[in-house]
This record gives structure tokens, C-alpha cells and sequence, in this order.
């Protein structure tokens, strides 16, 4: 039997490439059923376009739902049996509260499409990315971040993201940041890259968001996980023990305020339970460079770089991309 | 008879967890777990989960060594119920553990979000250079995230360092200073250790000493866990033992607790920990356990327990306590039970896999760097920076010591302090009779009347507390400067610089440090005055300490330089030191004649550096190099003067530092002369000659070399001593001696 850790994206996954991707699973029927009777359009809707629309596939409303379903699509297609832990990286902490049954799916919905309307009109400050790590993903600190993030008021580490760092603060502190910065590459792409229609997600000017969410969502059935769960700052739930409200104020409180810290949730996943096999729920799968990053920095399975992982991958994949097919049949025909 | 141990407790405990009866299923998590206790089901359950997977880890640990893939055996088996003190105290409480608090560990773990303790146990079994603490150097129980100060496995070394740390966490200074860092005020210390290592002298005077704190009413919030298992590797602790000896005690508040019964445990540790925090006074929480799995994993138990003796040890395994009151409660059934533990197997098993792929240290200099680092230049900016004018001079009372004429070394060497206690205001100086009295030789004169007895105060007499003192201060920040008042005291203590305070940052890749300067009076040539005792004169057990610095001034202007360099090498690098003074020199004022004055100093400006490791040469003479230190000094430069009335043109070259000794300079002096005479006042045997002999001939040396040496023999009273000690006489003979057989030779 395989052990499985199953990783779930946060917001942004989805792209062009992925128009077209989503299986109906009783998941997605439930996620479309949910946005239906709000009268929005549901994931399957969204999915079945011709073209990308930043309108619809990037407003933080649309985004995370469809987002959420493409992972629980992917989800439900694993034998839960096998999966060990549960790890979600922002929004996908969302997905991973359902994923790990710590949240009862429509509850996760509702969670996910109250916490995505909050953001309509409502864009507070900005994020931008930016990579600390190599060519080949080996680390490359960056001095001019770190003394930006000492010397400026209203600008916060928002998410580790393995070999990235997401830096989120008012509009006019992200931008500063943005010509500060020596440009670096992500893949073909220059960066700082500003996320666009992003919030300063996981940092204090998040505080009134994380106030109202208390009021709205505060009485959510949060429960423990059916399968160990870890959240942005490394902390484990477990089944049967977690604290109901331990996982509501983290995910309605600190998540929403402080940096979600996907390294070391990866890092204590992978530290406590040794999976066979990292899976990578939902679109995109561009959760793969941070996970990759990590492993290497972790030196997992004496990963050393870019070049090793790539070349490993395509002989015995230990991270699988359930995008990929040639990964998914992996853990989907055991 | 080779009989796996493990494997049958492994066994055994899957079988009987199958056996258990259960009670009607209950979901109310938050009930106490039985009747009357404060330990909730839930809390009950995750500290069952904590003590399966220190099972596993030591079940892995034998499985991985006979593949030769780990190098530690000794486990916590059957203390697994020391999870209930890390469950009670607070993860930033300081915990001092000795190696059998496996899961005192993974429960402290359980409580720093970001904390990974099975894989860090798991990397340190396997000797990875990735272990968090040690980087591979040892196997402990250690972690910086955790406040889990690695300990080096040494019987119950650790308790007095336990106690000092006790002591400077209700210290003024760092009461302020953990206040503005937003930090808890009322941490207490843990400390546990075994029913045997109770006996050791380091854990009866440790805990002597906290009690005669709290007796003195000074806090001392520090609550010592002995975890009982009735027999230290084959010897019986004799029944009743700890309890007979620790359980009447005025001063040491003591809980009994059952380690076998979680929630018995757990109400003794909650118990325990409260009143250490509300009371600031020590407390002892004495433990019941069992061994499982014998001592280590080569230990052979049959040789001194019946199988039946170990039989039944075994039933009283503590996990299966727990998971019997889990499922008789209806918490868990028993398939529960077994499922947790045969995840935690498959988890641990994969962490091994994992842990052994993980590299090794296998480079000597990565071995050693963290052992002793020293940055010379930051050294020097430190050891030269002095405190604000106003600062000195209330420190001296109005009377800045360069301003006044020359003066011997006991007058320098107050100054120094006097300037000292003014430049760091985290210096503490501690020591038998340095308050009140000044110091038996009044080198403390006025310390404490200048900077109060917060910051200078005197100690019981035993060393082995005095110096634990000085670690527990060091680690918490401070920057302690210990007296041990004669050479010879010392030697009692030894093991609290040689096991614990200069082996810490080695073993912990420098994230601890316990930075100190250990001043000890020491030496003969009290012209017969005091026994071997007052004149000791034995450094081996000192030089072989491994990144342990020596200086031994002879003069008192080298003596404030060189402790200047010593408490900046604490201040940078965290450093210790021990620093000789030669008693026989503290009032010496003349060097040739009464009266000339000559060994009187000016006290040397604050610029004034003497880097570690540098000699100063005397002369330039060209027959015959003499190298020495201290009283030595000041006897060969005397015979300097003689020889050269006789013709014969030396050069003195004085060591200053004992370790590392100045192995350029002693070359340097001997290759210009070609010619060697040491003059060591200490024993011939494990003295310093052996060392500069080795180090001249190390660096090809292919001079003269011969030596004057004291006796290997302690120091009797009289005006015997002179016999055993080199005396000016003696240096005379060999340097003529020397010089004429080169004459010879040419």
C-alpha cells in the first residue's frame, strides 16, 4: 500500500491549460450544486468556457471555488485508505480542511465562498512573488528582500512557499517592493511577479476579514480530521484529538493574519510521516516547484536540485501531479 | 543466552492490546479519563500516541544497529510516562533531560508548532550531520526550538548546571531582560535523571545546593524528576531508597507519582510543576518506571535478572497501562489501540529509512568547528572596547587605576574586575568567600560594597555547584566569571568544564553556549605554607580539555589584558576560560632586590590587547632560550641576570597561555638560540615541558632541548616543599649545564 501525503493548491492554480480538466465527481456535483442555488457560476460552468477570462477564472470569488473543486475532483479519485496526511497550501488550507473531513463539504464550501465574496470589491493591498532560489531550485537569498521586509512599514512575509517567497502589504509598499527587486526568473516568467486581484492574504491588514469571519463563520461544524492534518504553521491535528475550536481559530484567526508557512507544514508532514508518495491535488500543478524546492532544501530522499528531481521524476516520481496522467495512474490504479 | 527482548516486548504488548476488555463506547473527549483526575480523554489519547511512538523509536533503534545503521541504543522504554512532564510544563520551561526522556521529547515537540522530535531522534540514532542539536556528534535528547539544552549522557553531570540556570532565571537582570523580550517571567527549570544517577555526587550536591538556596531564600524554581526504575544497569536501587531519602526534606518540596499510570503521573507532574512556578523553590517529582529492553541494547539482562524478574517487569509495561484505561473508558477499542501503534511502526520505520540515507560527518574539520570557534578580530574589538569614563570611575571610587604608579598583580587583577563588572552589566562574579571577605586574598576587595550582591556574592563551599553556577548563568545570558578559590579545588569539579561546559557548543553546533571565565588561584612557592592543597600544581586535567582556554599571568600588566581577552572571547565566541593565577606572585612587588620595585606594573591602557595564544619574549640573548610561565617567569628572569654577570646571553621567553599554547613564538625563541631549557614549576609528569618538548619537535625542532621540572609528588608542608618545587638553583644548574654541553659540542 501506498502512503499517500495529499497537498492541496491555493488560489491561482488554475490556468488556461487546465479550461476543460474538471471531472464530475460527486465532489464537483456537490460544488456545483452549492454555487447554483447562490445563482453564481459553478465550477462546471467555469470550467466548460472557451477561453480564460480574468473575470471570471481570477476574481478571488470564482478562483477559489473552482479551485477547491478541481482538488476535490482529483481527491476523490485516491483510495482515502492510503492517504496519510493532509497538507494545503493558503486557500488550499480550505480545501484541505474538507480534504481531511475536518470540515463537512458543504461547510467547506460555504467557508471558501463567504471567505471569496469578502474579496469582492474588496481587494485589500496586494502580493507579489518572488523566487530565493536558484536555477536548478538550490537557495539564493535575497538581501534586498529581507532589508525591505525590516524597513518598511505595511509589508509582510505572506506565505513560504518552499523556494518562493510571497510577500503581501498595502498597494503602495507592494509595489515599491516590485522596482526594489533585482529581477529573477520563475521558469520563463519575470519576477517580482504581482499576483493579480490578490489581497495582502496572511498578513495584519487581513485583521477586519478575520474579525468578520468569526461573526459569519464562527459556528461552522468544525470537527477532528478523519486523517492527520497540518496546517500553515506546522502544526498537526489529528484525528479523534484535535480541538474543534483549535482548527476553527486557526482558520478563521491566525491563518488569516500571519503568514502560512507551506514549508514547514511540508517539512513536519514529511518529518512525522514519511509518505511513499506526495500528491498534488487540482490544476496547474505549479504547487510542484515549491514542494520540489522544499525536498531539496530538506534534502528528502537526497534530492539535491532542479536537475535531480526532474531527472528522478520521470524514472520512479515520488511528488505526483494529478494533472499529469501519466503521474495520476500512479495512485489512481492501485 | 542471546534473547531479543525487544522483540518479545513488542510482541507481547501487540497481544495483549487485542486481549483488552472494553468498556461501552464514550465520545465525551473532554471527561476526565477516570474518576478524579484532571487528565482528560483527549489529552490522555495523544499522550498515548507520544509514548507508542518512543516505543517505536527505541524498537527502531535495535532493529537499525543490528543492521550496523545506528549507533545508540539506550532507550526510554518503560519510562515512557515522563511524557506527563513535558505535558504539564510549558515548552519554555528549560529541560534538562538525561537519556531516557524519550518522550518527554516528542510531547515537548508536540507543543512548538514547526517541531519534527520523532525524525530529530531518529537522525541522531543514525549519527546524521542533519540532527538538529548535535549534527551527528552524539545522540541526545536536544533542541534549541524545544529549550532543550543538549546533555552529554554523563551521570547526573547535568543537575548542577540545572540549579545555576534555576538561579539566574529569577536573577534581576534577566528578569528585565526577558520582560522587554516579551518573554515569560516565571519559567521554572526541569530536570530529570535515574534512580541510580541519584547517588552520583554531582545530583546529591546539585540538590543540596538547591535547597540550601531556597533555604537562604534565594529562588531557585527547579523541579528535579527522578525517574525511578529500580536499578541502575544491573544494580538494585535498594527498596524505597529515593523516597526514604528525598521524601522528608525541609527544603525540597516532594511529589510522589506513578510513571506506569497516566494519570496518576499526570496529576503528580501538574502537581509538581505548579508548585515549583507558584513557590520559585525546588521540588522533587519522584517518578515511578520500569526498564524494558535492558540497559542498552548490548546489555545481556539475564546475567542478573531471572527470566521471571524480567517477565514480570515486563507486564508492567506503561503503554499498555494506558491503553487498557483508554479502552476499559470506551475511548478506544482495542482495535484502536493497535492501529495507532502499528501506524506509529510504519510511520518510524519510514523515518529510519529516511534517516539513514541522511550524510554523515566525515570531515575532521567539520567534526571539530563547532567546538571552540574563535574570531580573533572580534576578539580584539571587544577585549579593547572599555566602559564609559563615568562608569570606571565610580567603578574604581573616583581613582582610575593608569593613572597610578606601578603595582603588583593582586592589585591589577581587582582593577580588572572593577572595570569588568563596569563594562558588562551581565557579569556575574561567584566564588567561596569573594563577597564579604574580598576573596582570601583580597583580589575581591570592594566588588560587591561597588556593584551589590546581585552581581557578586559568595557561594556554598562546594565547586562542583559553584562551577554548574556558572553554566546555568552562561546559558542564560549571563557572563559569569566563577572563583574557584585553590588550583587543587578544582579538581573535584573538573567534570563540569571537561564533560559539561566546554563539550556544549560542540554539542549543539554552537546553539548553546554557556560563555564563562573561571578565575582560579593556583600554584606553589607559598614558601612551605598550606600543603598540597594550597600549592597544587598539577594543570594535566586541565590542557587536555578539549576547546578549553588557559592563561596563567605572571605579571599584572599581562593579567588585565589577558582577562580582558578572555571575557571577550566568552562575549564572542561563548567561550570558557580558566584563568591561573600564581598565588605566590599576587604581592610580589620586586623582581632583583628588595625594593626596586620591578615586578610592579602600570595598569595598561584599554587598547592594550594580548591575543590568545601569544608568548611575550624577555632579552635577546643569543646562548640560551629559557621558556616558562608564572612563578617560573620570575625565578628565570631572576637567573637571567646572574647568568648574564657570568657571560652567558638568554632570552625568556614567558607562555602566558597554557592552552592553546604559542607554538610560533616557542619556536621562534628556541631557533634563535638553538638551544632550549623549560622551566615548569609543575609536575614532571602531565606538565607543561611535555608540552613544549612535543611542540618544538612537532614544528622540527633539531636544537638542544632540556628541562627543570617539579616532582611527581604532592607538595608537603615546610620548608620540604622547596624540595619537590624547581627552584632558582635548580635553573641555574641546567642552564649551565645547558650552555656548557653546547659549548662542548661546538
Amino acid at each position: 500500500m501506498s502512503r499517500l501525503l495529499v497537498v492541496c493548491p491555493g488560489r491561482g492554480s488554475y490556468s488556461k491549460e487546465t479550461l476543460g480538466s474538471l471531472r464530475k465527481t460527486p465532489s464537483v456535483v456537490a460544488a456545483d450544486a452549492f454555487r447554483a442555488r447562490l445563482g453564481r457560476p459553478t465550477p462546471t460552468e467555469m470550467d466548460a468556457v472557451e477561453a480564460m477570462s480574468s473575470r471570471l477564472h481570477v476574481a478571488g470569488e470564482n478562483a477559489s471555488i473552482l479551485t477547491m473543486a478541481a482538488s476535490l475532483a482529483d481527491h476523490d479519485a485516491l483510495d482515502p485508505s492510503h492517504v496519510v496526511a493532509v497538507v494545503g497550501n493558503s486557500m488550499g488550507w480550505y480545501t484541505a480542511l474538507a480534504v481531511a473531513g475536518a470540515l463537512p463539504l458543504e461547510s467547506a464550501f460555504h467557508l471558501v465562498e463567504t471567505m471569496g465574496q469578502y474579496q469582492v470589491d474588496n481587494v485589500i493591498g496586494g502580493q507579489l512573488l518572488y523566487p530565493l532560489v536558484d536555477e536548478d531550485w538550490r537557495e539564493l537569498r535575497s538581501l534586498e528582500l529581507a532589508a525591505a521586509l525590516d524597513d518598511t512599514s505595511e509589508l509582510y512575509h505572506s506565505i513560504h512557499l518552499g523556494g518562493q517567497a510571497v510577500v503581501g502589504g498595502s498597494v503602495a509598499a507592494i509595489n515599491a517592493l516590485s522596482k526594489r527587486l533585482s529581477v529573477r526568473k520563475i521558469g520563463v516568467r519575470d519576477a517580482p511577479m504581482l499576483l493579480p486581484l490578490h489581497s495582502a492574504f496572511h498578513t495584519p491588514l487581513m485583521a477586519d476579514t478575520s474579525k468578520r469571519a468569526f461573526t459569519d463563520l464562527g459556528n461552522l461544524p468544525f470537527q477532528a480530521p478523519r486523517v492527520p492534518l497540518v496546517d500553515g504553521r506546522g502544526v498537526v491535528f489529528h484525528p479523534r484529538t484535535a480541538e474543534p475550536g483549535a482548527i476553527r481559530d486557526y482558520t478563521l484567526g491566525h491563518q488569516v493574519t500571519h503568514p502560512y508557512d507551506f514549508t514547514t507544514s511540508l517539512v513536519v508532514a514529511l518529518r512525522d510521516f514519511a509518505p511513499d508518495r506526495i500528491v498534488l491535488l487540482g490544476p496547474g500543478g505549479n504547487l510542484g516547484g515549491p514542494v520540489a524546492q522544499t525536498l531539496i532544501r530538506e534534502g528528502w530522499k537526497q534530492f539535491t536540485g532542479r536537475t535531480n528531481f526532474v531527472e528522478r521524476q520521470s524514472v520512479d516520481p515520488f511528488v505526483i501531479a494529478m494533472n499529469r496522467p501519466e503521474q495520476r495512474q500512479l495512485v489512481t490504479d492501485v | 543466552m542471546a534473547v531479543n527482548r525487544a522483540g518479545i516486548v513488542d510482541k507481547n504488548f501487540v497481544g495483549r492490546l487485542s486481549e483488552l476488555s472494553a468498556g461501552p463506547t464514550r465520545n465525551d473527549l473532554d471527561s476526565p479519563v477516570r474518576e478524579g483526575t484532571s487528565l482528560t480523554a483527549r489529552r490522555a489519547i495523544d499522550l498515548f500516541r507520544t509514548q507508542i511512538e518512543s516505543r517505536h523509536l527505541d524498537l527502531a533503534a535495535r532493529v537499525l544497529k543490528a543492521k550496523n545503521e545506528c549507533f545508540y541504543t539506550i532507550g526510554s522504554s518503560g519510562h515512557e510516562g515522563n511524557c506527563v512532564v513535558a505535558a504539564a510544563a510549558r515548552p519554555s520551561d528549560p529541560a534538562f533531560l538525561h537519556y531516557r526522556s524519550g518522550a518527554f521529547y516528542i510531547e515537548r515537540g508536540r507543543q512548538v508548532p514547526g517541531a519534527t522530535p520523532l525524525f530529530d531522534i531518529m537522525l541522531g540514532l543514525c549519527a546524521s550531520k542533519d540532527e538538529p542539536i548535535a549534527g551527528g556528534r552524539h545522540k541526545v535528547f536536544g533542541s534549541k526550538l524545544l529549550e532543550i539544552p543538549p546533555q552529554t549522557s554523563t551521570i547526573a553531570s547535568h543537575l548542577p548546571k540545572a540549579v545555576g540556570m534555576a538561579r539566574a532565571l529569577s536573577e534581576p537582570w534577566h528578569q528585565s531582560h526577558e520582560r522587554e523580550a516579551g518573554r515569560a517571567t516565571d519559567k521554572i527549570v526541569i530536570c530529570t535523571f535515574g534512580d541510580a544517577s541519584a547517588n552520583h555526587s554531582t545530583a546529591t550536591g546539585a540538590i543540596n545546593y538547591a535547597e540550601w538556596l531556597a533555604h537562604s531564600g534565594v529562588a531557585a524554581p527547579i523541579l528535579f524528576v527522578c525517574e525511578d526504575n529500580g536499578i541502575g544497569i544491573s544494580t538494585p536501587t535498594p527498596q524505597g531508597w529515593i523516597a526514604t531519602t528525598y521524601g522528608n526534606r525541609e527544603n525540597l518540596a516532594y511529589i510522589g507519582g506513578d510513571g506506569l499510570d497516566l494519570p496518576d503521573g499526570f496529576d503528580a507532574a501538574t502537581a509538581a510543576v505548579s508548585w515549583v512556578r507558584q513557590h520559585r523553590r525546588p521540588a522533587f517529582l519522584h517518578l515511578r518506571t520500569v526498564r524494558l529492553l535492558g540497559h542498552a541494547g548490548s546489555d545481556v539482562e539475564v546475567t542478573y535478572r531471572t527470566p521471571e524478574q524480567i517477565a514480570a517487569v515486563e507486564a508492567l509495561d506503561p503503554l499498555l497501562r494506558t491503553a487498557a484505561l483508554l479502552v476499559a473508558g470506551g475511548w478506544l477499542s482495542a482495535a484502536d489501540t493497535v492501529a495507532m501503534y502499528e501506524d506509529a511502526r510504519t510511520r518510524i520505520t519510514a523515518l529510519g529509512e529516511e534517516a539513514i540515507r541522511r550524510p554523515k560527518l566525515t570531515d575532521l574539520g567539520e567534526v571539530i568547528a563547532p567546538l571552540a570557534p574563535q574570531s580573533a578580530k572580534f576578539i580584539r574589538a571587544d577585549a579593547v572596547e572599555s566602559a564609559p569614563e563615568t562608569a570606571r570611575i565610580a567603578a574604581h571610587a573616583g581613582d582610575l587605576p593608569e593613572l597610578d604608579k606601578p603595582r603588583h598583580l593582586a592589585v591589577q587583577i581587582n582593577r580588572a574586575l572593577l572595570d569588568a563588572l563596569a563594562k558588562y552589566p551581565e557579569m556575574r562574579l561567584f566564588g567561596e568567600d569573594v563577597a564579604k571577605k574580598g576573596g582570601v586574598y583580597h583580589l575581591t576587595a570592594d566588588l560587591q560594597k561597588r556593584f551589590g550582591p546581585d552581581r557578586v556574592f559568595d557561594m556554598l563551599l562546594d565547586e562542583q555547584s559553584i562551577l554548574g553556577t556558572a553554566i546555568g548563568y552562561g546559558q542564560a545570558g549571563l557572563l559569569p566569571v566563577p572563583e574557584i578559590q585553590y588550583l587543587a579545588y578544582f579538581h573535584n569539579a573538573c567534570d563540569q568544564i571537561r564533560g559539561e561546559a566546554c563539550s556544549l557548543q560542540y554539542f549543539s553546533q554552537g546553539q548553546f553556549q554557556n560563555p564563562m571565565v573561571v578565575r582560579i588561584a593556583g600554584y606553589g612557592y607559598q614558601k612551605g605554607f598550606g600543603g598540597h592543597f594550597h600549592n597544587d600544581n598539577s594543570v594535566a586535567a586541565l590542557r587536555d580539555i578539549p576547546g578549553l582556554i588557559i592563561a596563567s599571568p605572571a605579571r599584572g600588566d599581562d593579567a588585565v589584558a589577558m582577562f580582558r581577552t578572555c571575557l571577550a572571547a566568552a562575549e564572542v565566541n561563548g567561550l570558557v576560560s580558566v584563568f591561573i593565577e600564581p598565588i605566590a606572585l599576587y604581592m610580589t612587588k620586586d623582581l632583583h632586590a628588595d625594593g626596586d620595585g620591578e615586578w610592579n606594573t602600570p595598569y595598561p591602557a584599554h587598547d592594550h590587547h594580548v591575543a590568545i595564544g601569544s608568548g611575550k619574549l624577555y632579552g635577546s640573548g643569543t646562548d640560551l632560550t629559557i621558556i616558562t610561565w608564572a612563578n617560573g617567569l620570575w625565578m628565570s628572569l631572576r637567573v637571567a641576570k646572574r647568568l648574564a654577570e657570568a657571560g652567558i646571553s638568554t632570552r625568556v621567553l614567558d607562555l602566558r597561555w597554557l592552552n592553546p599554547l604559542p607554538d610560533a613564538d616557542i619556536l621562534a625563541a628556541a631557533s634563535a638560540t638553538g638551544n632550549v631549557l623549560v622551566v615548569d614549576e609543575c609536575r614532571r609528569t602531565g606538565g607543561i615541558s611535555e608540552a613544549v618538548f612535543t611542540s618544538l619537535v612537532d614544528a622540527g625542532f633539531r636544537g638542544k632541548m632540556s628541562r627543570v621540572a617539579g616532582h611527581d609528588v604532592y607538595i608537603p608542608l615546610g620548608g620540604a616543599a622547596n624540595l619537590v618545587l624547581i627552584q632558582e638553583a635548580d635553573i641555574l644548574a641546567a642552564a649551565n649545564l645547558a650552555v656548557a654541553r653546547e659549548t662542548v659540542k661546538k
